[in-house]
């Protein structure tokens, strides 16, 4: 199967301090993969390295990306690439309109691969069906984005932007986490409709509630920057049960 | 000084004519403020006083004056226009029933039997003195009681002169009890000459009265650029005025307002962009003069390269003022090194149950906001684009108007470096 993502050995410190220590992961077109962990594990710090958040730095390893060096592109040209990432904590931005951001995103990602420009009637065609599927009232559109949207409309909003770009791979990081059980089947719903044998996820979460959802091919377990247990679906409903101090304790017992 | 020459054949009625007398000897005495004075600390304006200003010339071609403005929509409201000093009938146009409302100084001196009606505070500002002393055009706008004008009314004036021209415009806006109305001000044309604007508004508005003031300066960037402002209110009224200062090598904004009496209310918002090695400066002095008065502030000051922004508001809470309220925001954004903005809020309280708060920032751009955007495929230098206009952008939001509120965010937008990178994306 052909290769969407290879991480290779990826090492990844903050403020001197180290979040990734060897981490190695594949994940193959048309896959959906899980990473799970403890707080503290890297989850966050691995999403962010892959959207291309300056603050982090990249000590050694390889990261590529559809047979490209992913970690030399800048964070807009990954995501003109096809790479999106959800964010846990998307960002209010005050005066800039949530249709214009839609739009500047859409053509940013059409300009860089030669395509027409999307034009007026096009995209609200396109946007109004996308906001009904992820049950997020029009009005929206002219507000600022994030401004003054509850938690689960912020989720809401990442997943109505992902519907818009059609992402070759999406990194969800924690979409889960503070959404009813509403939202969280709206947002399920989204991701569910863009699986595709040419598009991956990777799908960061704390909780096997989501997995229920949005059915993973593999899960994996980030501890102390590292993947160190990987199996399918029933992995996450184990962790969900046993918790995971049962991966800690049974790393402990392996030899090395 | 250059300005004697300008005190002769002015127009005007017996009363205007004291006022200026001594207005004009006032001046003579006291000349233009210097940067000694508190007020005018970062604001040099006393090399106008070597400048040989005339009052007017006559307009250019209406096909120059076209080429020239980016007129703001009135939704068929009324429109006065003043062209290099001088009011121009052939390009103005009075809305039927705005007939009885809104009279250009020109032909209606009369109405100013008693003089000009805010004389007193007008008197004691230095850029009052010289309107007073030199004004030969402008307009009254008088709204009766009861009456709501629902269209806007809108006063351009346009420097289209290479002629260095001190242009001294005088708006009387006077609204009668529970009567409503819009003003509009631009100020446009983009001349190349050493123009000097200086505008007095002053408004009176009578109890439950709301009047929405907007003022928009685009003038050339050789322009000098000054105006005062001065509004009391009366029971229950409210006034909105937002204030765009876009244009101009030098412009300087005094804002006074007076809440006189129970409930009156004032929000005051704008945005100004010193951005071509140009300088804006706000003063703005609110004062609770009575209990159960409210005012808020909100503007927001991007400055660029070699560019500087000043920000000054005073408010004012006299001592029987109580249960007042006072806000005051005033964020500002640096888009190069050699760009400085000075905000300073300053709140002098005689009361004791008042609820006040202000806050002030000077900064750059946000960089989790800068990554998200690049994060949706929008590269840096659109982003850092957007996010500039996004700041200005968020002082129009006071504006119901959506026509106007558009037409001001293209103007904003257009002042903006590198506008062009994400406007070709959306």
């Amino acid at each position: 199967m052909k290769a969407m993502l290879t991480i290779e050995d990826l090492h990844v410190s903050v403020d001197g301090q180290p979040i990734l220590k060897g981490l190695n992961l594949t994940v193959a077109a048309g896959e959906i993969h899980a990473i799970m962990g403890p707080n503290g594990s890297g989850k966050s710090t691995l999403a962010q390295v892959l959207a291309g958040k300056e603050d982090y730095e990249i000590t050694s390893g390889r990261v590529t990306y559809r047979d490209q060096n992913l970690l030399d592109m800048l964070p807009e040209e990954r995501a003109r690439a096809g790479l999106f990432l959800a964010f846990q904590y998307p960002v209010e931005i005050p005066g800039v309109n949530n249709a214009y951001l839609l739009k500047a995103a859409v053509n940013a990602k059409r300009a860089a691969r030669g395509e027409p420009l999307v034009d007026a009637f096009e995209f609200m065609q396109l946007v109004k069906e996308r906001m009904a599927q992820v049950e997020i009232s029009q009005e929206f559109l002219h507000r600022s984005v994030n401004e003054g949207f509850s938690g689960g409309e912020k989720k809401r909003n990442e997943i109505l932007q992902m519907l818009m770009l059609e992402p070759e791979l999406a990194v969800l990081d924690e979409t889960d986490s503070g959404l009813d059980v509403d939202a969280l089947r709206i947002v399920a719903g989204g991701v569910n409709s863009l699986r595709h044998p040419d598009r991956s996820m990777i799908v960061v979460t704390h909780y096997q509630r989501l997995l229920e959802l949005i059915v993973p091919d593999r899960v994996h377990v980030l501890a102390n920057g590292q993947i160190v247990k990987s199996g399918d679906k029933e992995l996450a409903r184990e962790l969900d049960e046993r918790g995971y101090d049962w991966v800690r304790t049974e790393l402990a017992a392996t030899p090395t | 000084m250059a300005f004697n020459g300008l005190y002769k054949d002015l127009p005007g009625s017996s009363a205007v004519d004291a006022q200026r007398k001594d207005a004009f000897e006032r001046f003579m005495r006291a000349g233009l403020p210097t940067r000694r004075d508190e007020d005018w600390r970062y604001t040099e304006i006393s090399a106008l006083g070597e400048i040989d200003f005339r009052h007017a010339v006559a307009p250019p071609a209406t096909a120059k004056q076209a080429a020239h403005h980016d007129p703001l929509p009135i939704r068929a409201g009324s429109k006065l226009t003043f062209v290099n000093g001088r009011y121009a009938p052939e390009s103005s146009t009075i809305n039927q029933s705005h007939r009885m409302l809104v009279h250009p100084l020109e032909t209606n001196w009369t109405k100013l039997s008693d003089g000009f009606p805010g004389h007193e505070r007008v008197f004691a500002h230095p850029l009052g003195l010289v309107n007073t002393a030199f004004t030969q055009l402008g307009a009254v706008i008088s709204i009766p009681k009861n009456s709501h004008v629902d269209t806007p009314i809108l006063l351009e004036f346009l420097q289209l002169s290479d002629d260095t021209l001190a242009v001294q415009p005088r708006l009387i806006i006077e609204l009668a009890a529970n009567s409503s109305a819009e003003v509009i001000v631009q100020h446009a044309g983009q001349s190349s000459a050493t123009n000097w604007t200086n505008m007095v508004t002053e408004i009176h508005q009578s109890a439950g009265s709301k009047l929405t003031f907007i003022h928009v300066q685009e003038q050339g960037l050789a322009a000098t650029h000054t105006c005062l402002t001065t509004a009391a209110l009366k029971r229950d009224a409210h006034f909105s005025g937002g204030y765009f200062d876009l244009g101009g090598k030098l412009a300087r904004n005094d804002i006074e307002i007076a809440l006189d009496e129970h409930g009156a209310s004032a929000e005051l918002f704008g945005a100004f962009l010193p951005i071509q090695s140009q300088h804006a400066d706000n003063h703005i002095k609110i004062d609770h003069r009575a209990p159960n008065t409210t005012s808020n502030e909100y503007f927001r000051g991007i400055a660029g390269p070699k560019s500087r922004g000043v920000f000054n508001g005073k408010v004012i809470v006299h001592k029987h003022a109580q249960k007042i309220s006072a806000q005051q925001r005033s964020d500002n954004l640096l888009l190069d090194k050699t760009a400085e903005i000075d905000t300073k809020p300053e709140l002098e309280i005689y009361a004791d149950d008042v609820k006040c708060s202000h806050g002030a920032t000077v900064g750059e751009l946000d960089e989790q906001h800068l990554f998200y955007l690049q994060s949706r495929g929008i590269n840096e230098l659109a982003a850092r684009a957007l996010l500039t206009f996004a700041f200005a952008n968020s002082s129009l939001d006071f504006i119901k108007d959506e026509a106007l509120r558009t037409a001001l965010s293209e103007k904003i937008a257009k002042r903006l470096p590198q506008h062009e990178k994400w406007e070709r994306l959306t």
